[in-house]
């Protein structure tokens, strides 16, 4: 219901295109590159919230659960050029895992997020970031984000112990993780906006540019996972019914 | 049976018996007896021209007959009567001999020929019955019984599986397994003179055409319905992780939770009970149920018991209308011919009264009288005793529902409607959130009074909620929409969840009760959404809304717990509550879960992965050009599919009609980008620019609802019924290839499998999995022990159980269950080897790992696990009977070997483990280097204990190094035993048993001079079968209690006493797991003996039977008792042991008779 709206507003800015913050409008002229990311993590780490805080600037402290997945745009600029983030925005919940290859097929860059105040997210996390490197197009740069992490910061000087002890993910763990597996790694606050601009500038950084210029990116249909199950790419898996169509 | 016979009649011969001529062409009479006839067909041995044509006529009437029989002749006056047939001579021959044994005697007792065939027809029936019980062979139809015996007797099949129906077909003998089969076609085929085929394609892509003479498409549909079925099954056991809205901590509170979901389960929708008889009649009634509840919208406890035509009417009614009356346990249906003019649904609990109306002549006609006095006229068409039986069966049914009655009041209470024609301004508080927090929208602007006052009138003449009758006006009202404290009621009507509430009166407050307080997964999923759904509604805001919801949503979970919580069922409950109460909210949500869309929440989602294969079908139809640019792009149209939940036809329109601008598409992206464009403008006109007003008013939404009815109205409920029946099936394996993979790409190790391995591996497991757990519950995804059986009997072929006697020609069961126990018992201590985390289950990650230890293990390695296997106690040293149940494990392990050899390397390795043990120092056996050393090692082990009957790993070693064939069995034979190949080749029918019966026959052979005199010296004890429970409970003391094995003794009945403590602890080791101290040897003892139960024989447990074929087995088992005699008692020249040594010159055979002579 309210779902389809929601997309909807999320939408706007970014078909505003060119008037958003980040692009000065002299660029409009540049083609933009494409990139697609795709958003994985256990449910209610934040994964919406990470991406609405960079597409629109905003938060929703109850934001509804992803079904299925969201699909948002938004362009930012590096150096000289301008690229388009072409977002998907996965759900989470364990169920809808299956539906996961269908978004990250073709993706060039992927985050997997986790919530440090919940140890089993980064557990969950390092699954994904398993599968895509095994299943997902073989150049996909990956970045890991440590979300909330509002939540143990120290607010006041006294509470700071109490408030450290919310956090379940130590810092140092996870980013030995992510060396060790080659990942970007942030630690981000999508309800401050602390650390979100930087995940997507420094994986627009890590992309090979200069291969994507041209308008299609799509070197990498056979590279990459077969698509959600249950979904033949119809070729020929239906002799009989659609000869006539080959890619 | 009171009657005494020789020997057991053969099984799988006799049938239950059938008229027949005895005087046939095609018979000829071998043997003759004054009452029977043993015939066989003349096809067999006349030339193969005439065999041909008799052939072809068996097979075009499906009347394949065996090519011998015994007919019973009746006198002269009455038919005669088949009652034995068999594919070969010797079965025949056997039933012959069993014949003239048990039933010659009784008959000529008998004078009157009437009496004489009574006598042959009972003893013949309960031999058939008995035999066959649970099997089709009971069946009535002779053909289908001679079918299903044949279909046994060709494939090698599990007994729980049972022969459907059949049909002759132009194939050769293929099994495959319903669950492997990915897609069936009705091909029209193109070979030969057979018209149609049906193509079965298996998830290894294999094609198979079956060519059906008569019955393809009966054929068809049955194979859809019961791979339906498989599939079901196949996506509760897909799921990897157990069902999440178990409770996490379940230990405790095991027995009450299977109490509860026995209760829980009776109204679920899930399909796949009916493990019981998939019979053919049953299959066909079973569909027609379905159809007719889903019609319906009914309870899936209700079955179509009449259906007749009729016209109906009511006094309001003018006239009557046409239509089909069916009646259930619990409802009576109408629904008038053209279905939208008019139906109703009447739960009997609802009627008060019927009459039967004065009639003319051949018109019978019902008045029904339902609680508020509305009178339905119903006339039914037909003659008298089609209408006295549906009265019969409605009266029947009426008493049964007087129960319900009672609840009836209180029920009302709760609909609004009620309260509505009772009193419009009274306020009731019966509603949801709604009430309180108010309804979206304007209720002025929406004229909600209105509405209401529409419904009052309609629901005044036409019945209300129970008993509502549905007429076009009706569909009228609920276009116009539905004012907002009646919306719950309605929608509640609609979709039958009203009557799921009614008959399930006090299952949400029960739920709620049951499980305050409980944790499972799928609640924690819940907690997390709370705060998520529709935060802007006002109720959700507070404590009072969230709770609500919270209450709903884990209810839910707890009545499915295989289902638990799935992220968007919060948003739909959130959004149902403001209509109406939590109750009516969780009987909404269940049927939208498990009728409207299936499989749409489930863990795997295949519900939905399943409408987009369907919608990218009907695209591909319908918009071929829009599809054919969808594939060279390779946009996904699944991307865009899963948050517009719309009806096919009108996410079609909105292809269409946004069409143009699809075409230009490339991505993925820009393909969600037009769509939401278009959505975001559906409230603008859709041609601005037309120059007539009336167009330029129409709004894209009216368009598009135009475009969807105009353009897509072929899309039926029925053809997507259809649709999803024949896509489910691949559907189902991709999810579980899916599944595979990641399963896969999770093992933590892989233990030097290669990836082709683990993937055999996988498939074995699952497959295991698959038919171990047919009836349970998913709540454990590890193996247990007897689906263990399973999978390991499917990977290396001596672990291989005869899983029923049922294709046994003239085995002796139990010469068979002797070595089956064995086997289990072997079995059972890799099972727990195999289980590292103790669990009493195995994950594939166990599996994995335990396999490739022995496969990718050394001889050392290998070595080193069997003597811990075997080790019990964990000590350290194998005593006595730990040396005997390791050869034991050696003769199974080696029994369908063809050679000689393994025999005498097994009496070997008795021979030395128990000569280094029992005399160490004074060497009197063979000078053997390699024993000498042993010895040595022995001796330092052994010297501070006083115990000298054991063996350590060393010496073990040593003995088996010292014999070639157990050293090259230790260094590559048992790995290779471990084979990873395709399931389908190696499913070929019955090669190991042949060989098996080779090696018996051999085994005769070498036994069989000695073997019968044997069984005379032997002590009695060994078969009698109520001795094993008694020492099995004394054997873990008899090492070191010596008054606990007299008790034993005692039990036992032998004579020989002394010798008694080793014979008893062989025999009964077969039976536990002598691992003393453990929890998990008793949990293992559970599960076998359940198997034996489940067998239904309690024979005895050794290797010993008086059977020859037993010869072999006899031969080591006396030796293990010898030995053991010989040791404990060396100066009591027993009975038994002077029969021995008679023996001994009988023998030829080296390896024993210098074994004996040592003794």
């Amino acid at each position: 219901m309210s779902n389809n709206s929601r997309q909807g507003t999320a939408e706007s800015p970014a078909r505003a295109g060119g008037e958003s913050n980040n692009v000065p409008s002299q660029n409009n002229n540049l083609k933009p590159v494409q990139v697609k990311l795709v958003l994985l993590g256990e449910a209610a780490v934040g994964k919406s919230s990470l991406v609405l805080r960079f597409v629109n600037n905003e938060f929703q402290e109850n934001k509804e659960p992803t079904i299925g997945a969201a699909f948002l745009t938004q362009k930012c600029r590096l150096e000289d050029k301008v690229i388009k983030f072409e977002i998907w925005d996965t759900a989470g919940q364990e169920r809808f895992h299956s539906l996961a290859p269908m978004y990250y097929r073709n993706a060039q860059a992927a985050v997997v997020v986790y919530d440090v105040t919940k140890s089993a997210s980064l557990d969950k996390a390092k699954s994904w970031v398993k599968e895509l490197q095994r299943q997902a197009n073989p150049n996909i740069v990956i970045a890991l984000a440590g979300n909330k992490i509002d939540l143990v910061q120290p607010t006041e000087e006294g509470e700071e112990e109490s408030a450290e002890s919310g956090r379940q993910v130590p810092t140092d763990e996870a980013k030995a993780y992510a060396m060790e597996a080659g990942l970007l790694f942030f630690e981000t606050s999508a309800k401050k906006g602390d650390g979100v601009r930087d995940v997507f500038t420094e994986i627009a950084k890590k992309i090979p540019l200069e291969l994507m210029m041209s308008p299609r990116p799509r070197q990498i249909v056979n590279g990459g996972p077969s698509p959600l199950p249950g979904l033949p790419r119809a070729n020929g898996q239906n002799p009989g019914q659609n000869s006539g169509c080959s890619c | 049976m009171s009657h005494s016979s020789h020997f057991d009649p053969p099984r799988g011969v006799f049938t239950l018996p059938t008229p027949c001529e005895l005087t046939n062409p095609f018979w000829d009479v071998i043997k003759t007896s004054e009452h029977f006839n043993l015939q066989r067909t003349k096809a067999s041995n006349i030339n193969s021209f005439y065999r041909g044509v008799i052939g072809t006529i068996q097979n075009v009437f499906d009347t394949k007959q065996p090519p011998f029989r015994i007919v019973f002749r009746a006198e002269p006056t009455s038919t005669s009567l088949q009652i034995a047939v068999s594919q070969t001579e010797k079965g025949i021959n056997e039933a012959w001999k069993w014949i003239e044994d048990s039933l010659f005697l009784g008959l000529t007792k008998l004078d009157d020929p009437g009496e004489k065939e009574n006598y042959v027809v009972t003893k013949i029936n309960s031999l058939v019955t008995r035999q066959d019980k649970g099997t089709d062979e009971v069946s009535e139809d002779e053909s289908v019984r001679a079918a299903s015996r044949a279909f046994r007797q060709t494939f090698d099949i599990a007994p729980t599986e049972r022969l459907v129906n059949f049909y002759s077909c132009a194939y050769r003998s293929i099994i495959q397994e319903l669950k492997d089969i990915q897609d069936l076609l009705k091909e029209r085929s193109k070979r030969g003179m057979v018209a149609d085929s049906i193509k079965v394609i298996t998830k290894d892509s294999q094609e198979h055409f079956f060519s059906n003479l008569f019955h393809r498409d009966e054929t068809y549909d049955t194979l859809m319905q019961l791979t339906s079925q498989s599939m079901q099954r196949l996506l509760k056991n897909a799921a990897i992780e157990p069902a999440p809205g178990k409770f996490l901590f379940d230990s405790s509170f095991e027995p009450n939770s299977d109490k509860d979901k026995s209760v829980l389960k009776f109204n679920s929708v899930v399909p796949c009970s009916p493990m019981v008889p998939p019979l053919k009649k049953g299959l066909e009634d079973q569909k027609r149920d379905k159809e007719f509840q889903l019609y319906f919208n009914l309870p899936t406890t209700e079955h179509l018991m009449e259906e007749c035509s009729c016209e109906f009417s009511t006094l309001e009614m003018k006239e009557y209308i046409n239509g089909k009356l069916q009646l259930s346990e619990g409802y009576l249906t109408f629904v008038a011919d053209n279905a939208k003019n008019c139906s109703f649904i009447l739960p009997l609990y609802t009627v008060r009264r019927v009459e039967r109306l004065n009639s003319r002549t051949n018109i019978f006609a019902l008045s029904i009288s339902n609680w508020h006095q509305m009178k339905l006229t119903l006339q039914i068409n037909g003659n008298k005793a089609l209408c006295d039986k549906f009265c019969n069966t409605l009266r029947d049914n009426l008493k049964q529902q007087v129960r319900h009655m009672k609840h009836l009041r209180s029920f009302l209470s709760t609909c609004f409607s009620e309260a509505l024609l009772v009193d419009p301004k009274k306020d009731i508080s019966v509603g949801g959130l709604g009430l309180i927090f108010g309804f979206p929208g304007d209720a002025k602007k929406l004229r909600d009074k209105y509405k209401t006052k529409l419904w009052i009138e309609y629901l005044q003449t036409h019945g209300r909620n129970l008993t509502l009758i549905k007429n076009p006006y009706f569909y009228k009202l609920v276009r116009v929409g539905l004012p907002n404290r009646l919306r719950g009621e309605i929608w509640e009507l609609c979709s039958g969840a009203m009557f799921l509430r009614f008959v399930n009166d006090g299952m949400y407050e029960k739920l709620q009760k049951d499980y305050a307080g409980k944790v499972s997964l799928s609640t924690e999923e819940i907690e997390k959404d709370l705060n998520r759904s529709l935060p802007e509604y006002t109720a959700y805001q507070t404590k009072e809304g969230i709770n609500t919801l919270r209450r709903v949503l884990t209810a839910y979970s707890w009545k499915d717990p295989e289902l638990g919580y799935c992220q968007a069922m919060n948003i739909v409950t959130s959004a149902i509550l403001i209509y109406m109460s939590e109750e009516q909210a969780f009987w909404i949500l269940s049927v939208l879960c498990d009728r409207m869309l299936p499989g749409y929440y489930s863990t795997s989602m295949y519900g939905a992965i399943l409408d987009q294969l369907i919608f990218e079908h009907y695209v591909q139809n319908k918009m071929p050009v829009l599809y054919e640019h969808f594939q060279n792009v390779d946009v996904q149209l699944s991307v865009a599919y899963l948050p517009w939940a719309l009806e096919y036809y009108s996410r079609l329109a909105i292809l269409k009609i946004n069409g143009d601008e699809l075409l230009t598409i490339t991505d993925d992206g820009q393909f969600i980008h037009v769509l939401k464009q278009y959505f975001g403008a559906l409230d603008q006109p859709a041609h601005p620019k037309n120059k007539n007003e009336k167009t330029r008013e129409t709004t894209k939404f009216n368009e598009l609802m135009m475009v969807a009815f105009k353009e897509f109205s072929s899309i039926t409920t029925e053809s997507v019924t259809e649709l999803r029946r024949t896509h489910q099936l691949k559907v189902v394996h991709n999810i579980e290839s899916y599944t595979k993979r990641g399963q896969i790409r999770n093992l933590k190790d892989t233990s030097k499998f290669s990836k082709n391995d683990i993937s055999i591996i996988y498939d074995k497991y699952y497959n295991a999995q698959f038919y171990g757990k047919q009836k349970s519950e998913r709540n454990d995804s590890r193996m247990d022990l007897n689906t263990f059986y399973r999978f390991l009997g499917n990977i290396a072929g001596w672990a291989k159980l005869d899983d029923d006697n049922l294709t046994k020609e003239n085995g002796s069961p139990r010469d068979n269950q002797g070595r089956r126990l064995v086997g289990y018992e072997f079995i059972n201590k890799l099972f727990i080897h195999f289980d590292r985390s103790t669990s009493g289950g195995l994950s594939l990650q166990d599996v994995v790992l335990g396999l490739g230890e022995i496969v990718f293990g050394d001889l050392l390695s290998r070595m080193e696990l069997f003597f811990n296997l075997h080790d019990s106690d964990k000590d350290g040293y194998l005593f006595k009977e730990e040396i005997l149940q390791m050869s034991e494990s050696f003769l199974f392990i080696f029994r369908n070997r063809q050679d000689d050899g393994h025999l005498g390397s097994v009496s070997n390795f008795i021979k030395n483990a128990f000569e280094y043990t029992e005399s160490m120092g004074e060497t009197n056996g063979v000078p053997d280097p390699h024993l000498s050393k042993t010895n040595e090692i022995g001796n330092l082990l052994t010297e501070h204990e006083e115990h000298n009957t054991r063996m350590s790993l060393p010496s073990f070693r040593m003995i088996i190094l010292a014999d070639g064939y157990l050293e090259e069995f230790f260094d590559s034979g048992f790995a290779t035993t471990f084979q990873f190949i395709e399931p389908t080749e190696e499913r070929s029918k019955g090669l190991g048993r042949e060989i098996f019966n080779a090696l018996m026959t051999d085994g005769m052979k070498l036994a069989g001079k000695f073997g019968k005199r044997l069984n005379n010296a032997r002590p009695k004890s060994f078969s009698s079968p109520d001795r094993k429970s008694s020492n099995s409970s004394s054997k873990k003391y008899s090492m070191n209690s010596p008054a606990q094995s007299t008790t034993s003794i005692m039990n036992s009945n032998n004579t020989t006493e002394s010798a008694n403590d080793n014979i008893n602890l062989n025999n009964s080791s077969s039976l536990l797991i002598p691992r003393s101290n453990s929890q998990d040897s008793f949990v293992s003892v559970e599960s076998q003996k359940s198997i034996l139960k489940v067998q239904g024989n309690d024979s005895p447990v050794s290797f010993c039977s008086e059977e020859e074929d037993d010869g072999l087995m006899q031969e080591v088992d006396r030796l293990l008792s010898e030995f053991s005699i010989d040791e404990a008692d060396h100066d009591n020249s027993s009975a038994l042991s002077i029969d021995m040594q008679d023996n001994t010159s009988l023998l030829e055979d080296d390896d024993v008779d210098k074994l004996l002579q040592d003794i």
